[in-house]
């Protein structure tokens, strides 16, 4: 019930509104009550609003404002990209991705798959 | 200006278990069971180390919420106190010539008050739920209320006063009242308004025996000797708390 997850320097997590949507970042800084300084490894370190962010389980560890390679490193020693995939928000966002991006062929063939799946259950 | 974090903790003692859960809070001790909802309120509940503490957190809270914080706390301490110690409130009747006839019905859970000011009406009051009231054996004139729940007793005991309350007097001089005397969660005890308002009764009651005293020398200069009499045996009659108004129509007569 208390909360768990907290916004704090090293937080990883999602943004899920604006340019950067999708993207995983890392809170590096706090600007005030409402707004974070936020970087990842393939972005122009930027502020952005926590209302615009979605915190997830994964936290690295560095110190305040770290320089980019700092950083860099810090999130390949936490594994941060193989925590997410591996996560089930990780899977499901990836899903979702893939079904998005499904041509007419692709939906088709999916079709199929989904009626064979069906009625291997009834068989058997 | 909003506080990210206002917590604050409490210890809960060893033979009472609480239990919390979307901010309903049940505590259970050897007096019994009693329940809580806070769901008025901003705040998150937490039990820590397996039960032995309760902490209260307010989040982004306003002036207003962070206030909240301690009474949700003070509010569980009553609830722990009345599941191991229990609340007593204790009244007193207060009147200067109608005794206040007090009977305990339906197995010690609702009273019946007669004779209040000599009025003809019986004043019925029922007790809330889980409050026992008898009268007490050793004290004159004493009611006890038991429970567990510190706002049910409490309630009950207003109900009490409120339904003995004199309507259409003077009440300064009316002072006929079933008063508060104290109440007991387990040893606290304070004991001194219904105090004051016996003696102020009392010495209301002399002062208006010496006014009677004054008025009748006054009325004897003034009347021949058999309206004095009548005077005296009229005001024998009379009770303190109802008759000065009359006293002064038979001067004037």
């Amino acid at each position: 019930m208390p909360f768990k997850r907290f916004v704090e320097i090293g937080r990883v997590a999602l943004v899920n509104y604006g340019k950067d949507y999708g993207r995983l970042v890392v809170i590096v800084d706090v600007v005030d009550q409402n707004r974070a300084l936020v970087d990842a490894p393939d972005m122009v370190r930027c502020q952005i609003n926590f209302k615009r962010l979605s915190l997830t389980d994964i936290k690295i560890d560095i110190k305040r404002v770290p320089k980019k390679t700092t950083l860099l490193k810090a999130m390949e020693e936490a594994d941060v990209k193989n925590k997410w995939e591996n996560s089930s928000w990780g899977k499901k966002l990836i899903v979702q991705k893939r079904r998005a991006s499904l041509n007419d062929f692709d939906r088709f063939k999916v079709m199929l798959a989904k009626i064979k799946v069906i009625l291997s259950s009834i068989l058997d | 200006m909003k506080t990210i974090l206002a917590s604050e903790t409490m210890d809960i003692p060893e033979e009472v278990t609480v239990q919390v859960a979307a901010k309903v809070v049940t505590v259970e001790g050897p007096r019994g069971k009693l329940t809580r909802n806070f769901k008025h309120l901003n705040l998150d509940f937490q039990l820590l180390e397996g039960g032995r503490k309760l902490q209260v957190d307010a989040w982004f809270g306003t002036r207003r919420t962070m206030a909240a914080i301690r009474t949700a706390i003070s509010h569980v301490q009553n609830l722990i106190t009345g599941v191991t110690k229990g609340y007593r409130y204790r009244m007193r009747f207060v009147y200067a010539h109608f005794p206040i006839n007090a009977s305990i019905t339906n197995s010690n859970t609702a009273i019946e008050i007669r004779n209040f000011l000599g009025e003809k009406k019986v004043r019925k009051v029922d007790m809330l739920d889980g409050v026992t009231i008898l009268r007490s054996e050793k004290v004159k004139d004493e009611l006890i209320l038991d429970g567990n729940d510190v706002e049910l007793v409490s309630r009950s005991a207003a109900l009490i006063n409120q339904k003995c309350h004199v309507k259409k007097k003077d009440i300064r001089k009316f002072l006929d009242a079933s008063l508060l005397l104290g109440f007991l969660a387990g040893e606290s005890h304070c004991s001194w308004l219904a105090s004051i308002a016996l003696l102020l009764a009392r010495v209301v009651r002399i002062w208006d025996r010496w006014r009677l005293v004054g008025e009748l020398l006054l009325a004897s200069a003034w009347r021949p000797r058999m309206e004095t009499l009548d005077l005296i045996s009229t005001n024998a009659l009379v009770s303190c708390s109802k008759q000065p108004l009359r006293l002064h129509s038979l001067l004037f007569m």
